[in-house]
C-alpha cells in the first residue's frame, strides 16, 4: 500500500506546481490574498503548503514547472513585483533516502541551500514542512513517511525503545529528559498505558510546534503510533493551545485522514496492533504545558501541578503510565527510526544529540524557525543565520529562560551549557535584543509574566513572584534602592529552590541573569536614568522645532493624542503625553528628542 | 471521548462567553459540581463569564511583540475608548505564533502583523463608524417593523 501511494506523492510532488505557504505566520502576511489572485489561472496546479521558516520572507511563493527545481519568491505582495530568493529541490533538506525524478536547477539564481538563512540548517524535525501539502497523505508517504512505522511493527516494542535510546534523543519541550529511558520506564510499569503530545507552546515567542502541527501533522501522528506501539498503548491525546485553531483544525483532519487509509484505528497496516488519538485543547493557561497540569487539565480539572515522583511515566493520565513528549520530540522518531540511531548521534554534542528548531525572532534581519544541529554557536545561529547586528543580548528559553550576553555569544548551543550561563533551551525560543531594550524592562516583563501564571498552589511562586515584581516596578520608576538588588536576589534564591513546578524554579531566570551580566543597568535605574530610554517613568520626550518638518508622522502615531500642530511644527503636550516613544520611534527626521 | 474543557471551549465560541444555564447543563452532563465548573471558567484565560462585544480585539502582549513596542495598543485602545465600550471587548493574548511579524494585532479574527498605531486608530474608527451606521439601521429596521406591526 506505502508503494501506491508514494507513486502518486512523487507524481504530485515533483509535477508542475505553484505552492503558497499558509500556515499562520504566512496568513499573517497576507498569503492568502496572493493565493487568491494565483488560484484564478485555472490552468495552473495552485496548492497550500505550511512554513519553510523563513517568516520575514513572507508570503513566500513557489513555482515548479516544466520539470526544473523548485524557484522561490519572497515577500510576494504583487505577483509581478515579486522578487526571487533562489531555488531548491524539493527532497534536499530532508535527511531520509529519497526517491524522486531529476530536476532541473536554475544557472542564474542563486540555491536556497547557499543562503545565509539555510546554509546552517538540518532539518529532521521540519522535513517537510513548507514541502508538502500539510494533509495530503501520499506526498507525506513519498517524503519518507509511515516507512517507520511499518518498520517498527515488525520489531519487537523492546527493540524499538533501543533504538530511541542509543539516539540519544532528549525530550525538546525543555527538561531534555532521555526519551527512550521514559518510554522504558512506562512500559516497565504495569496497567493501561497512554501516550501524549504536548502541543501546549505556552512560550511567547516561539512557534515552532504550531508550525509542525500546520505543516506536516503526520509526523507527529506517526512519531505517536511508533511509541504508542513501543510502550503498549492503544490512546493517545494531542493536547494543543486554544490560541493556534490552525493547528487544532490540521490535527483534527490529519487523524481523521490516517485513520482512513489504516495508519491509526484499529488493526494498523493490517496488524493486530490499535491506537487512537484524541485532540484535548488547551484553554490559555501557560503552566498547563507542565506535564502534571497537562494531565490534570486533561481529565477536566484545573491546570495546577503536582509533586513528582511519581512521575507520569509511572502514574500519569487516569493513575496510568503515561508517555508525555513534546511535537518535536515526536516529529523526531520517524527519521531515528528509518535513519538508524547512528545518524542521529552523529549530530550534536556529547550530551546533547540531534538537531533542535528554534524560532528566531528579535533584532536580527531573517527570523523565522530554523532547525540546527545541537552544539552551533549561539554566535553563529545570531550573526550568520539572522544577520542581526547591534546584538545586546539573547534570551534563550521563553520567559522562564535567561539572557545571554554578546560577549558570551560563543556558548554552544545544548542544555548543559546553557544552563552552566544561567539560561536555558526551554523550547527554543530566541528573541534577541539591542541597543533599544531595557534590560531591567525585560526582566520586568518574563517576572509579571509567571506571576500572572503561576497557578498560586504554592506560596513562594504566587507571592514571591509577586513580590518580586513589586521591587523590579519600584526600580523601573527610578524609586529603587541597591538593598532591592539584594533582596531581589534573595527571594530569588528562595523562589528557585522551594517552589513545586519547574515555572516557580526557573522563574527567577531572567531576572538573575540579568542581574548578573547587566547590573550596571540596574544600578543605572537607581541613579534614575534608563539607558535605553524604555522605562517610561524616567524619559520625556520633546520635538526640536528647527528639525520638525510638518510631516505629521508623530501625531498620527501618537496613541495618547498628546501631539498637536502648532504653527506648522509638532509640540508634544506634557500632561497628555504617556511617554511612549512612539513618536520617537517613527519620525524620520530625528525631530524626537529623548531627555 | 469527551472532554470537559472542550466542551466548555465550545460552549465559549458559539456565545462568545459561558451563559449560566450552559455551565449548569455541562455539570450535569459530566457529573462534576458546578463549583467545579466555575474554577475552570476563572482559571484559564479563554473563558469569560461575561457576553463579548460585536468586535474582539486581541493584541499580543507575547515577547516578541511585546519587544517589538506592541505595549503602545492598548494605550491606543484606551485612549480611544475602546476599553470601555460594550461593542467592544479586548484581551490581550500571549503569542499567536506569528511572532516574525511582530508587532501582531488580531481584530476580529483577522491577524495584523507590523501593525503602528497609526494604522491601529484608522481600523479602529472604522469599526467605530460602521457600529454608529448599525445602530441607525437598527433603528430604521425597527421602525419598518413597527411600521409593518400597525
Ligand atoms: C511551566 C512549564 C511549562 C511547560 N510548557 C511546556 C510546553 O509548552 N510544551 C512542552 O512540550 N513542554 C512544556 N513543559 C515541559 C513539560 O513539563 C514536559 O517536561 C515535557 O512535555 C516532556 O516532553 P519532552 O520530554 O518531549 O520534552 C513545561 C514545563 C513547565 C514547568
Ligand atoms: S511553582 Fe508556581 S506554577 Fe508551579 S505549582 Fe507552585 S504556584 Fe503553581
Ligand atoms: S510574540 Fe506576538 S505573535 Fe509571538
Amino acid at each position: 500500500m506505502l508503494e501506491k501511494l508514494k507513486e502518486k506523492g512523487i507524481d504530485e510532488l515533483y509535477g508542475d506546481r505553484i505552492a503558497v505557504g499558509t500556515s499562520t505566520c504566512g496568513i499573517a502576511a497576507g498569503a492568502l490574498e496572493v493565493l487568491e489572485v494565483l488560484a484564478l489561472d485555472d490552468t495552473k496546479n495552485v496548492v497550500e503548503v505550511g512554513c519553510l521558516g523563513f517568516c520575514s520572507a513572507e508570503p513566500l511563493v513557489y513555482v515548479q514547472e516544466n520539470g526544473k527545481a523548485a524557484l522561490v519568491y519572497r515577500n510576494v505582495k504583487k505577483i509581478e513585483e515579486a522578487k526571487v530568493l533562489g531555488w531548491f529541490y524539493p527532497w534536499e533538506f530532508s535527511p531520509l533516502k529519497l526517491e524522486h525524478p531529476e530536476l532541473e536547477g536554475y544557472k542564474e539564481y542563486p540555491r536556497l541551500v547557499e543562503h545565509p538563512f539555510y546554509k546552517k540548517q538540518v532539518k529532521i524535525v521540519l522535513r517537510n514542512c513548507g514541502i508538502i501539502e500539510p494533509l495530503n497523505i501520499s506526498q507525506y508517504v513519498a517524503m519518507g513517511g509511515y516507512y517507520a512505522l511499518q518498520r517498527v511493527l515488525e520489531k519487537e516494542p523492546e527493540d524499538v525503545i533501543e533504538e530511541v535510546k542509543k539516539s540519544g534523543l532528549r525530550g525538546r519541550g525543555g527538561a531534555g529528559f532521555p526519551t527512550g529511558l521514559k518510554w522504558e520506564i512506562a512500559k516497565k510499569n504495569e496497567g493501561k498505558k497512554y501516550v501524549i503530545c504536548n502541543a501546549d507552546e505556552g512560550d511567547p515567542g516561539a512557534y515552532m510546534d504550531r508550525s509542525v502541527l500546520e505543516g506536516d501533522p503526520f509526523s507527529v501522528i506517526e512519531g505517536m503510533t511508533i511509541g504508542a506501539y513501543a510502550i503498549g498503548a492503544e490512546l493517545g491525546f494531542v493536547y494543543v493551545r486554544n490560541e493556534y485553531p490552525l493547528a487544532v483544525e490540521r490535527i483534527e483532519k490529519a487523524i481523521e485522514i490516517a485513520k482512513k487509509y489504516g495508519f491509526l484505528g484499529k488493526n494498523i497496516m493490517n496488524t493486530d496492533f490499535s491506537f487512537d488519538i484524541h485532540v484535548v485543547r488547551g484553554a490559555g493557561a501557560f503552566v498547563c504545558g507542565e506535564e502534571t497540569a497537562l494531565i490534570a487539565s486533561i481529565e477536566g480539572y484545573i491546570g495546577e501541578p503536582r509533586i513528582r515522583p511519581p512521575y507520569p511515566a509511572e502514574k500519569g493520565l487516569w493513575g496510568k503510565p503515561t508517555v508525555i513528549n513534546n511535537v518535536e520530540t515526536w516529529a523526531n522518531i520517524s527519521p531515528i527510526i528509518l535513519n538508524g540511531w547512528k545518524f542521529f548521534a552523529s549530530l550534536g554534542t556529547e550530551k546533547s544529540k540531534g538537531t533542535k528548531v528554534f524560532s528566531l525572532v528579535g533584532k536580527v534581519k531573517n527570523s523565522g524557525l530554523i532547525e540546527v544541529p545541537m552544539g552551533i554557536s549561539l554566535r553563529e545561529v545570531v550573526e550568520e543565520i539572522g544577520m542581526a547586528e547591534n546584538v545586546k543580548a539573547v534570551q534563550t528559553g521563553g520567559p522562564t529562560g535567561g539572557c545571554v550576553p554578546k560577549n558570551l555569544m560563543d556558548v554552544a548551543v545544548d542544555y548543559e551549557e546553557l544552563t552552566k550561563l544561567g539560561s536555558i533551551m526551554g523550547s527554543g525560543g530566541m528573541v534577541v535584543l539591542d541597543n533599544t531594550t531595557c534590560m531591567v524592562d525585560v526582566a520586568k516583563y518574563f517576572l509579571e509574566f509567571s506571576k500572572i501564571e503561576s497557578c498560586g498552589k504554592c506560596v513562594p511562586c504566587r507571592l514571591g513572584l509577586a513580590e518580586m515584581v513589586d521591587i523590579i516596578e519600584r526600580i523601573t520608576k527610578g524609586e529603587g534602592s541597591l538593598n532591592d538588588l539584594e533582596e531581589l536576589e534573595r527571594l530569588a534564591d528562595v523562589v528557585a529552590n522551594t517552589s513545586l513546578c519547574g515555572l516557580g524554579k526557573t522563574a527567577p531566570n531572567p531576572l538573575l541573569t540579568t542581574l548578573r551580566y547587566f547590573r550596571e543597568e540596574y544600578e543605572e535605574h537607581i541613579r534614575g536614568r534608563c539607558p535605553a530610554g524604555v522605562c517610561r517613568a524616567l524619559v520625556k520626550y520633546r520635538i526640536v522645532e528647527d528639525k520638525c518638518t510638518g510631516c505629521g508622522l508623530c501625531k498620527l502615531n501618537c496613541p495618547a493624542e498628546a501631539i498637536e500642530e502648532v504653527d506648522e511644527v509638532y509640540k508634544i503636550d506634557d500632561k497628555k503625553c504617556i511617554k511612549c516613544g512612539s513618536c520617537f520611534n517613527v519620525c524620520k527626521f530625528e525631530a524626537v528628542e529623548r531627555l | 471521548m469527551k472532554f470537559l474543557i472542550n466542551s466548555l471551549l465550545e460552549i465559549q465560541s458559539k456565545h462568545g462567553y459561558l451563559p449560566k444555564n450552559e455551565m449548569e447543563r455541562i455539570s450535569m452532563e459530566f457529573n462534576v459540581p458546578i463549583s467545579r465548573i466555575y474554577s475552570i471558567a476563572t482559571f484559564y484565560n479563554a473563558f469569560s463569564l461575561k457576553p463579548v462585544g460585536r468586535h474582539v480585539i486581541h493584541v499580543c502582549k507575547g515577547t516578541a511583540c511585546v519587544m517589538g513596542g506592541s505595549e503602545v495598543f492598548e494605550d491606543t485602545l484606551k485612549q480611544m475608548g475602546v476599553l470601555d465600550d460594550e461593542d467592544f471587548t479586548y484581551q490581550p493574548i500571549r503569542c499567536f505564533g506569528a511572532c516574525s511579524l511582530a508587532p501582531v494585532v488580531v481584530i476580529d479574527g483577522k491577524v495584523y502583523g507590523k501593525m503602528t498605531v497609526s494604522r491601529l486608530k484608522k481600523i479602529v474608527s472604522k469599526l467605530f463608524e460602521d457600529e454608529s451606521k448599525d445602530s441607525d439601521n437598527d433603528k430604521t429596521s425597527k421602525g419598518d417593523e413597527d411600521a409593518r406591526e400597525a
